[in-house]
């Protein structure tokens, strides 16, 4: 857990690319307002 | 602008400071050579060796590896067999080498951690100003994450593109649409007119002020940058980047602008209004005939 931690690699940057992309797929399936789709994308 | 070139500048100098050599010194994962792997690693590099060669053996759980600062600034990656005898050896610029430092663990979480948050900002709020605004917060935690993947050309687009004009347009966009149209938008009258002057005036005059407390650029920082190796060590530059984008990726490249110019017709053709009728309230507002 600490080597996950404190041991930053290309595998950090991946799931942190990852983890943005489901945000923005969240936002423009959730929200309904044009604008806020937009941003999402 | 400023306040956002303030930001970056601040962010560089914080992954500057936080270099992966600079945060080794307290590095764990980096002990010193037995005395017969360091003898055989000085053998081996000779004379191409710095005066202080910073010989370090990380720990690696197949490898038997050192690590030494060479008299040109690079790095030379040494694989030692168990009985001391180099096996091979590779070179990089120091700061390809990869940072297990804790420093730049610490600025990855709380970039990280700024670019998720501003994201669930922008898709949880109903007031459009503060999405817009967790979306800068956005931008700047990525641009600094480029920074921390030596892309600082990406990273100086993804600060004057989005976080400049694309946040700018989402600002217009967003008062243009939700401003009730009797709202007044600023004073009106001779009183408006002075503050307008006024806050033109202070802006200018702060703007000199910055201007000249500009200093030229520092010789001794500007050799700190990382330096151009016949490898092609420069993926962050402009340079690299129009060859990936124009060379390998030209395909994608093509393919995305014509998705996007796709996008925008389809955006055209989806607001226009289907039958003449549909638009008869907004020409009689400006005054033509229905």
């Amino acid at each position: 857990m600490t080597d996950l931690v404190w041991n930053v690699g290309y595998g950090h940057f991946l799931v942190l690319a990852a983890v943005l992309f489901l945000i923005g797929v969240a936002g423009v399936l959730v929200r309904r307002n044009a604008l806020i789709i937009l941003m999402s994308v | 602008m400023i306040r956002t070139l303030v930001i970056f500048t601040a962010v560089a100098a914080a992954i500057t400071a936080a270099s992966p050599r600079t945060a080794a010194a307290d590095d764990p994962h980096e002990r010193p050579c037995q005395p017969a792997a360091e003898a055989a690693v000085r053998a081996a590099l000779g004379t191409a060796l710095a005066a202080n060669p910073h010989i370090v053996c990380p720990e690696h759980p197949d490898l038997l590896t050192a690590e030494a600062v060479l008299a040109d600034g690079r790095i030379a990656t040494i694989e030692l067999s168990p009985e001391g005898r180099v096996l091979g050896m590779s070179t990089a610029h120091r700061d390809q080498v990869a940072s297990s430092g804790k420093g730049m663990a610490l600025l990855f979480w709380a970039f990280a951690l700024a670019a998720v948050a501003g994201a669930v900002f922008v898709i949880s709020r109903r007031n459009l100003i503060a999405a817009v605004m967790g979306m800068v917060g956005s931008f700047l935690g990525i641009a600094a994450i480029y920074m921390m993947l030596y892309a600082q050309f990406l990273a100086v687009v993804q600060m004057l593109v989005y976080a400049g004009a694309i946040m700018v347009l989402f600002v217009f966009v967003v008062m243009i649409l939700n401003r009730p149209e009797d709202e007044p938008v600023a004073p009106a009258g001779r009183a408006g007119q002075a503050l307008g002057g006024l806050a033109i005036l202070y802006l200018v005059g702060r703007l000199i002020l910055i201007l000249m407390q500009v200093q030229p650029p520092n010789p001794v920082t500007a050799m700190a940058a990382p330096l151009a190796t016949p490898e092609g060590y420069d993926w962050g530059s402009v340079r690299a980047v129009g060859i990936d984008l124009f060379g390998p990726g030209l395909f994608p490249f093509e393919a995305i602008s014509i998705l996007l110019l796709v996008a925008v017709v389809g955006a055209i053709a989806i607001a226009r209004p289907l039958h003449e009728e549909d638009d008869a309230p907004a020409k009689a507002r400006e005054g033509g005939v229905p």
